[in-house]
């Protein structure tokens, strides 16, 4: 547990909200925090989207089929399994938000499905 | 050794399924074995799907890291963004240490697409309505 200092006027507004919410101040702020870096984390895989959708070209001749990662719009590991570098990936980078796709004809994954709905009725 | 899960009879027909665990990659499963018995939240076998399908609340449950993004689109021709994340995936005794599943919104079931199924070795054996998980040791990931 690690003790930060709030301003004031936020913790007035999250003492209202957990008044109004039955929650805490400790569940409201743990959750906007992990909210708001989640949206850090989807930023910056956009970001790296973005550069990965412009180098495609040369990563379709030089990697293709590999699986490659992408951290601050640079090429930083690949490899045919996913794994191997996920994992080298993970040892190097921690919990940063990096890039790994497959280098595949179309720049972004584009995946389909053919679930059937769930039967509703009852007949 | 072969590992057995019947059918999911909540389907008409029913529909083939599985019961999986999920995890952090790298890491024993922490949640699971999936689904709970309830009607439409099954683990479902798609030969049609591209990727595995995994319910977002259960992504967001284990903290799975999100790895790329792209579009996902339905046989009805729905298109829409997702995330997609990196799990450590269990199906009876076969386990996969990173296994790259899409995040879903939308649906409670879990659906495992070919990206999974290719690496295994399944019996549907409609007759007795139970999905057989060959010969697992064999296969290699």
């Amino acid at each position: 547990m690690t003790t930060i200092t709030l301003r004031p006027d936020l913790w007035e507004r999250l003492k209202q909200i957990a008044v109004q919410n039955q929650s805490n101040i400790q569940d409201l702020t743990d959750a906007a925090l992990d909210d708001y870096l989640e949206r850090l984390a989807e930023q910056k895989l956009a970001t790296e989207s973005d550069a990965f959708e412009k180098m495609h070209p040369t990563l379709l001749k030089e990697h293709p089929g590999e699986y490659v990662a992408v951290h601050e719009r640079q090429v930083v590991d690949s490899d045919p399994n996913f794994e191997a570098v996920f994992v080298r990936v993970q040892s190097r980078f921690g919990q940063t938000p990096v890039l790994i796709r497959q280098v595949t004809e179309s720049p972004a994954p584009r995946l389909s499905v053919s679930r059937p709905p769930p039967h509703s009725g009852d007949n | 050794m072969t590992d057995q899960f019947p059918y999911d009879r909540a389907y008409r027909p029913p529909i083939p399924a599985f019961q999986v665990s999920l995890g952090l990659p790298g890491h024993e499963p922490a949640l699971g074995p999936l689904p709970a018995p309830r009607r439409g939240s099954s683990t479902i076998l798609d030969t049609g799907a591209d990727a595995t399908l995994v319910p977002l609340a259960y992504l967001k449950q284990i903290k799975a890291p999100k790895v790329d993004k792209g579009y996902l689109r339905s046989a009805w021709g729905e298109r829409r963004p997702v995330f997609i994340y990196a799990v450590a995936l269990q199906i009876g005794s076969r386990q996969f240490s990173a296994i790259r599943v899409i995040g879903d919104e939308t649906n409670r079931e879990t659906v495992i697409g070919r990206n999974v199924l290719n690496l295994l070795r399944v019996l549907l054996d409609g007759p007795e309505a139970m999905t057989k998980l060959l010969n697992t040791h064999l296969v290699k990931d």
